[in-house]
């Protein structure tokens, strides 16, 4: 079920109410069955992938903690993290590898029996279950977490409606015990959740769903376009993703936040970031710290000699990137991401830290920080090439034609049918014009948002302002919102 | 402990009841807004008894999207015949064109469409219809890749989500007009020209042709496009035949102006190559002529009822015909044009 559908629309406040309405100790059992509705409506038949994740990890938790020797607890969260792996190995990677496989084959002329290919549709928001539901292994192994000993609160930890699809990807720290607790109907929590889940439905369907058909035009026919359509269309594409992700994770805190819990943050204003490494920490910060925590401290972080830490961070995007899908683009945006990061710091050790301050006292840091922003937006931009190019091949070649007409643009802005054709892309004006708006709006919010809440400013004002502030929004949404080429969110795939 | 337990329960159900008040009140103006279109209903999509009469949402919402009103129209009867075009096309009357020939056509033609929507239009009726005849108008400002405008998408997406009719821009502002029209007993004279005929034929030469000529591309995936209409036609024993409409001298001129001789001549080929041509557009008696004309792309009723005479019976007279097995075969500009069209008379 899509949160900007109809069916969510109706969905959740029924949902809603009869939580509130059951008594406590029945939420759990009503909020599960929502959930298996709420997955079932993409494909029923994949609910026993989830089922078998479920069992796999609960039994491997209760194991894991009546285990007596370390050996034996090892074994058992192998035997989760393989079985977790290789679900998604299967459902995600196989055709990959088995293509790779056979292009590699054929490159060295050799010839070798390969496994038929598969017509596997992958199941929805898989990656993201599958982390959260490893998450509670590692975390039980690691001493941090009790086993859960109820299973259908378990399954609930795996399977909340709210972040089941793409995230966030909680820790069992955070959410489990959420479940156990009673929430109870508090007026300004719910009406603070419901503002959440307006903005997230504003980013979505003003912003990404405005800006996605500008963008699919360039990235599905790049043959079609050149330089200056490749650099509107990338840029367009950083706040597409952005806006339709982190839109997703708004609806997502804010329907769990009406419900009484809390989720982990996902996104903070990550396009202000000063440098790619910050960036990282403000970019799909479930993502990032559970590979953090997970892969990168397992493998030394840090704490290792130099080469040895510029491969710990490069492994971990790398791995990042092929999390994201089954296709060489994502694992070079990986690598490129990875690259970046140790640039930055060979950069930082050979300037010094000492005169990389000197830059941002004084008059200088107004400038300079802004040159940082728009030195690791153009980096950022620049990986997102290959991320959301259908091929490698497109991605080179949008890059090579980058620079395609920049003498003569000055020129060619003076022809309607060069903007027409190559910045509007043929599309109505109208839609350019709410969508550089709308883009506007959604700065200047993240500008105010730099040193207060807007729901907590928003708190602040009178009954008058708010209400306007909320039909504002929903008449955006209505009349503005792309609702006539309404998409899944992009991370629904992963 | 049962206090606080129901002192809690009685301040959550008190905190309840406050969102549900306030969510109806707050709700209220959406569901006025809805009843409001649900009644008013502009383009006859829901079917609701409306206070507001054929004839005034013939003067609103029809004039401000002729696309989504007919394409409601032609879901709720569809015919096997078809006109497609732009707003030439949509002064030929079907009424005349049952007088001469008895068949039945439904005029599915809009003002300022473009090759894209054209092509939409048709693939919509040929789900909602078994075609046997269509009749596409086109001439070199449709024919073009600048000339792009989507029009009919929105009833595409308002037919599989019905919930969009409420939200569409244009519902809502017809929907305005209908009921204001209705009470006020005014006729609001949309897409009357307010300028006198000198002022309204410059201002026609340069926005509807100057601009396209300017910004002429050649429209490749429009072509593909059309050959892909063809192929179905054929498949399908649906009989295809083009017009080119005539523009006056003024028009035609500027195709000189602008260079776009070849073009102009890839355009005829590109048709004659799918199906039969009937081309009006060329300096003969009609075109010469500013009395034939409303404007200089507008052919005055009299001469409509002459293209549909030599149309659908088959009679050119000041028609070319092109078609790609025999009859006369489009030629380059630089043939004479006069000498040509002296021919034709």
């Amino acid at each position: 079920m899509l949160f900007n559908s109809l069916h969510f629309l109706i969905f959740f406040p029924v949902v809603t109410a009869l939580y509130f309405l059951a008594p406590h100790r029945l939420r759990w059992a009503l909020l599960l069955v929502a959930s298996c509705y709420f997955y079932m409506v993409f494909r029923p038949i994949y609910i026993l992938i989830l089922a078998f994740t479920i069992f796999v990890d609960y039994t491997a938790g209760l194991l894991i903690e009546g285990a007596k020797d370390k050996s034996r607890r090892k074994l058992y969260l192998v035997a989760s993290i393989v079985a977790n792996v290789g679900v998604l190995a299967f459902f995600k990677y196989y055709n990959f590898l088995n293509v790779s496989l056979r292009a590699a084959l054929g490159a060295l002329h050799l010839s070798a029996p390969v496994p038929p290919l598969l017509e596997i549709l992958l199941p929805i928001g898989l990656s993201f279950h599958t982390f959260q539901s490893l998450s509670y292994t590692i975390e039980v192994y690691r001493g941090h977490q009790p086993a859960e000993r109820h299973a259908g609160i378990f399954a609930l930890y795996v399977m909340f409606y709210p972040q089941l699809v793409a995230g966030p990807i909680e820790r069992p720290q955070n959410l489990l015990h959420q479940f156990h607790e009673r929430h109870y109907f508090d007026y300004e929590r719910v009406v603070s959740g419901l503002q959440l889940m307006l903005w997230g439905m504003f980013k979505k369907v003003v912003i990404a769903d405005r800006l996605a058909p500008f963008v699919n035009l360039v990235y599905d026919n790049p043959h079609s376009y050149h330089g200056v359509s490749f650099v509107v269309a990338t840029v367009f594409f950083a706040f597409q993703i952005y806006c339709d992700f982190s839109g997703y994770s708004d609806i997502a805190l804010g329907s769990a936040q009406v419900m009484g819990f809390k989720l982990m943050r996902n996104f903070n204003r990550p396009y202000f970031s000063k440098s790619i490494a910050e960036f990282w920490k403000r970019w799909h910060i479930s993502l990032s710290t559970w590979f953090r925590d997970y892969l990168y401290v397992s493998l030394g972080g840090n704490r290792v000699p130099r080469p040895r830490w510029y491969f710990n961070l490069f492994f971990t995007f790398l791995i990042s990137g092929l999390w994201h899908g089954a296709n060489w683009t994502y694992v070079i945006w990986g690598a490129l991401n990875g690259g970046y990061l140790i640039m930055e710091i060979l950069w930082r050790d050979a300037v010094g830290a000492r005169r990389l301050q000197w830059f941002e006292t004084g008059w200088r840091r107004g400038p300079v920080r802004l040159l940082k922003v728009a030195y690791t937006f153009t980096l950022v931009c620049f990986a997102w090439i290959f991320f959301r190019a259908n091929t490698v091949g497109d991605a080179f070649y949008i890059i090579a034609h980058l620079p395609d007409g920049l003498r003569t643009l000055a020129l060619d802005m003076h022809s309607l049918a060069f903007i027409k054709m190559n910045i509007l892309m043929r599309r109505d004006k109208w839609d350019f014009v709410i969508a550089l708006l709308a883009l506007a709006l959604l700065l200047a919010v993240h500008i105010v948002q730099r040193g207060r809440s807007i729901r907590e400013l928003l708190a602040r004002q009178s009954a008058w302002v708010r209400w306007s502030f909320y039909y504002a929004t929903i008449i955006a949404i209505l009349f503005f919102g792309a609702f006539n080429e309404s998409q899944q969110f992009i991370y629904f795939q992963f | 402990m049962s206090r606080s337990s129901s002192s809690t329960s009685s301040s959550e159900a008190a905190g309840a009841w406050r969102l549900f008040r306030r969510g109806l009140v707050f709700s209220l103006p959406f569901c006025l807004y809805a009843l409001f279109i649900f009644f008013a209903d502009p383009f006859n999509f829901l079917g609701a008894p409306s206070p507001v009469s054929q004839e005034v949402k013939l003067q609103t919402a029809f004039q401000l999207n002729p696309c989504l009103w007919k394409m409601s129209e032609f879901k709720k009867q569809p015919h096997e015949n078809i006109m497609l075009g732009d707003s030439r096309m949509m002064a030929l009357r079907p009424e005349r064109v049952k007088e001469i020939t008895g068949e039945d056509f439904y005029n599915f033609a809009y003002g300022g469409a473009s090759l894209q929507e054209i092509a939409d239009t048709f693939w919509f009726a040929t789900r909602h219809a078994q075609l046997k005849k269509v009749y596409i108008g086109l001439n070199l400002t449709v024919y073009n890749d600048y000339n792009y405008t989507e029009r009919t998408k929105a009833f595409a997406n308002v037919e599989k989500n019905p919930a969009l009719y409420f939200v569409n821009k244009t519902v809502l502002q017809s929907a305005l007009y209908g009921v204001y029209s209705q009470l006020a007993h005014a006729d609001l004279k949309i897409g009357v020209p307010t300028v006198d005929r000198e002022a309204f034929w410059r201002e026609q030469l340069f926005h509807g042709n100057e601009a396209y000529y300017r910004n002429y591309v050649y429209p490749t995936k429009y072509k593909q496009e059309l050959e892909k209409i063809a192929r179905h036609c054929r498949e399908h024993d649906i009989k295809l035949s083009f017009i080119i409409f005539p523009s006056h001298l003024d028009a035609l001129r500027l195709i000189g102006q602008y260079h776009l001789e070849p073009a102009n001549d890839a355009f005829r080929k590109d048709l004659a190559a799918l199906a039969p041509v009937y081309d009006f557009d060329y300096e003969n008696e009609i075109t010469s002529r500013k009395e034939n004309f409303n404007d200089p792309n507008h052919y005055v009723k009299a001469i409509g009822d002459q293209l549909i005479r030599e149309v659908w019976l088959d009679q050119p007279r000041y028609a070319r015909k092109y078609q790609a097995n025999g009859g006369e075969q489009p030629k380059d500009a630089t043939t004479d044009n006069t000498q040509r069209a002296a021919a034709a008379f």
